[in-house]
């Protein structure tokens, strides 16, 4: 028999074999649910890895205020006028520099009112 | 609208659509490339699952569905992969599982195909592929040799081999 017969015979043999083979009714379904499950934890992620950047920002720019705004209270404290730099105090602290006061004190062993004054 | 075009603007219609206007057709060339049809069905749930993620990788200069149908080659090839991994791992034999025996009451016999079905299934994966691709299909030799990355040649002794196979299987058939 010729190739191109023997292909043409099975081929269609071969798509008869298969013709009656289908995916279950419930499988778009479980599909679309899937999916959806999916998007939702890809948001989750997101919006965790955006918060953690967020707070390592605030951490960052507490440090760099925070040492600022101290030179500021020490300078203002000696010449006792008690005008610190209020606002910088504000925008760098926020809450986390409540931890960092939290981390020193824990590293020195005492409190701030304890640091002598000069 | 095109379908690429749906899954994009609505997902979850688009992936319904997909579906519905080939997921038949991807599953039937599942299972010839599979030993069973829940192999199948779960090769095809991670091919949709792919294609709807990944549609924006899609070209509309290409065939949907043999786009489609190369996502569906590269997950069974990772998966034949990982199997013969496995089998390394546990030290066992890498046989691929027998094909399950024919349900009463499922197309056997009555269809006539059974023992085609089960002839292909008994072909090595890669006259599997050959054979899916030429006969289900229709690729010509020159688009089967591009799919897989093989040479011409290598694909029309594969295609030689698994005709002389089927052949005899149908020829068997046919004197019954």
């Amino acid at each position: 028999m010729m190739d191109e017969e023997t292909d043409y015979l099975i081929s269609s043999r071969v798509k008869a074999c298969v013709a009656g083979k289908h995916l279950p009714a419930t499988f778009a379904d479980r599909l679309t649910k899937h999916l959806r499950h999916r998007r939702r934890m890809f948001r989750l992620k997101t919006m965790t890895v955006v918060v953690l950047l967020a707070l390592v920002a605030l951490g960052l720019l507490g440090s760099f205020s925070r040492s600022t705004c101290e030179s500021d209270d020490r300078a203002s404290l000696v010449a006792g006028n008690n005008t610190p730099g209020t606002e910088k105090n504000l925008s760098g602290w926020f809450f986390l520099g409540f931890f960092r006061e939290c981390l020193r004190r824990g590293r020195t062993g005492k409190k701030k009112e304890d640091d002598p004054i000069d | 609208m095109e379908i690429w075009l749906e899954i994009r603007k609505d997902q979850e219609s688009g992936t319904r659509r997909l579906v519905s206007e080939y997921g038949d057709r991807l599953f039937a060339a599942a299972v010839l490339l599979c030993r069973n049809d829940d192999d199948a069905e779960e090769l095809v749930f991670r091919t949709l699952d792919q294609a709807v993620r990944k549609i924006g990788q899609y070209r509309p200069t290409s065939d949907f569905f043999n786009w489609l149908y190369t996502i569906l080659l590269n997950f069974y090839r990772m998966g034949l992969r990982k199997k013969r991994i496995d089998c390394i791992a546990l030290g066992t034999p890498q046989e691929l599982p027998e094909p399950p025996a024919e349900l009463p009451g499922e197309s056997g016999d009555a269809d006539g195909y059974a023992s085609l079905r089960l002839a292909i299934q008994e072909l090595n994966v890669p006259l599997r592929e050959v054979v899916t691709m030429r006969y289900f299909l229709e690729l010509s030799v020159d688009e089967i040799s591009r799919k897989l990355s093989l040479p011409i040649g290598t694909v029309k002794s594969r295609l030689h081999k698994a005709r002389t196979v089927l052949y005899a299987v149908l020829s068997k058939q046919e004197g019954d």
